[in-house]
């Protein structure tokens, strides 16, 4: 099984793990890691090494993280430089759900994709969409 | 070439910070000023990719940096410096640049530096390395978003 790792700015992360199990029911291989504004960025890349060495059981590992160009990111790109990983970021509920749901089924690549596909989708104009008129 | 604002901070360009520096300075324009970043393909990547869609981003070594920042006026060129460490800073100064005011943003906790406000780390060397910046006429002042009041080096110290 892929397994999922969520890196994010505080707890943001760890909340989206135990929310989605309020859908799909408890997971294993799955770990969130928060960063925090007195960490400094070596330390946060030590630690992503640290969760995807003991998340790993051989078919990789799906990263998501909450914005892309921030801190998070950046440091996924640098201290997975080597390792088997695909990485989404701007995850919200959908994506964990999805990612959560889907990962038994093909490659972590296709995991990687199907999820960008579905976080994309997953952010709407209602309004628009229910073709409503707008209060004035 | 017209500084809006030099700054440490040793994450460098990261999202959303990056964004609220550049909307209250209308800077268009980044240059890193580091001579390891530099030499780190991959890094000088990264960095890039994570800037501001609107914003281009150069990578510079020390001496090339104050050739640049000494060098003539780059029209409609609104540019944000941007250091890891107060080194840079202190080398920048002392090679003529005209720096109006240093901003400190970001000093990560690390082995030899101690807290110095909020999440801005330094060791005892770095703390003479600003002193040293302030006694050359620049005042250092820690502010790590736009938002947050600037707190004068004096005041921590």
């Amino acid at each position: 099984m892929i397994s999922i790792l969520v890196v994010t700015h505080g707890n943001l992360g760890r909340e989206l793990i135990s929310t989605a199990e309020l859908i799909v029911g408890k997971q294993e291989q799955v770990d969130a890691l928060g960063f925090f504004l007195s960490d400094s960025a070596d330390e946060l890349q030590r630690k992503i090494r640290e969760k995807y060495e003991s998340l790993e059981q051989g078919e990789g590992v799906l990263v998501l993280t909450d914005i892309f160009g921030g801190s998070t990111s950046n440091s996924v790109a640098i201290a997975l430089k080597d390792k088997n990983y695909q990485c989404v970021t701007g995850v919200n509920l959908p994506v964990m759900i999805e990612a959560l749901l889907s990962r038994d089924e093909g490659s972590l690549k296709e995991l990687s994709l199907k999820c960008r596909e579905v976080g994309i989708e997953g952010v709407k104009d209602l309004r628009a969409f229910m073709e409503l008129d707008m209060p004035v | 070439m017209e500084v809006v604002l030099y700054r440490i901070d040793d994450r460098l360009i990261h999202g959303q910070v990056m964004t609220a520096w550049a909307k209250v300075t209308n800077a268009n324009h980044v240059i890193i000023i580091d001579d390891q970043v530099v030499k780190d393909a991959f890094m000088c990547k990264i960095l890039t990719m994570a800037a501001p869609r609107d914003m281009s981003v150069e990578i510079l070594s020390v001496e090339d940096g104050i050739a640049r920042l000494k060098g003539p006026e780059e029209p409609g060129r609104k540019t944000i410096v941007l250091m890891k460490i107060p080194a840079v800073a202190l080398k920048l100064v002392e090679a003529g640049v005209n720096m109006p005011f240093l901003n400190v943003g970001g000093m990560g906790a690390g082995p030899g530096r101690k807290p110095l406000f909020r999440n801005i780390s330094a060791s005892p060397e770095e703390v003479e390395q600003l002193k040293k910046i302030e006694s050359l006429g620049v005042p250092v002042q820690l502010q790590i978003v736009p938002d947050d009041k600037v707190t004068p080096l004096s005041k921590v110290r």
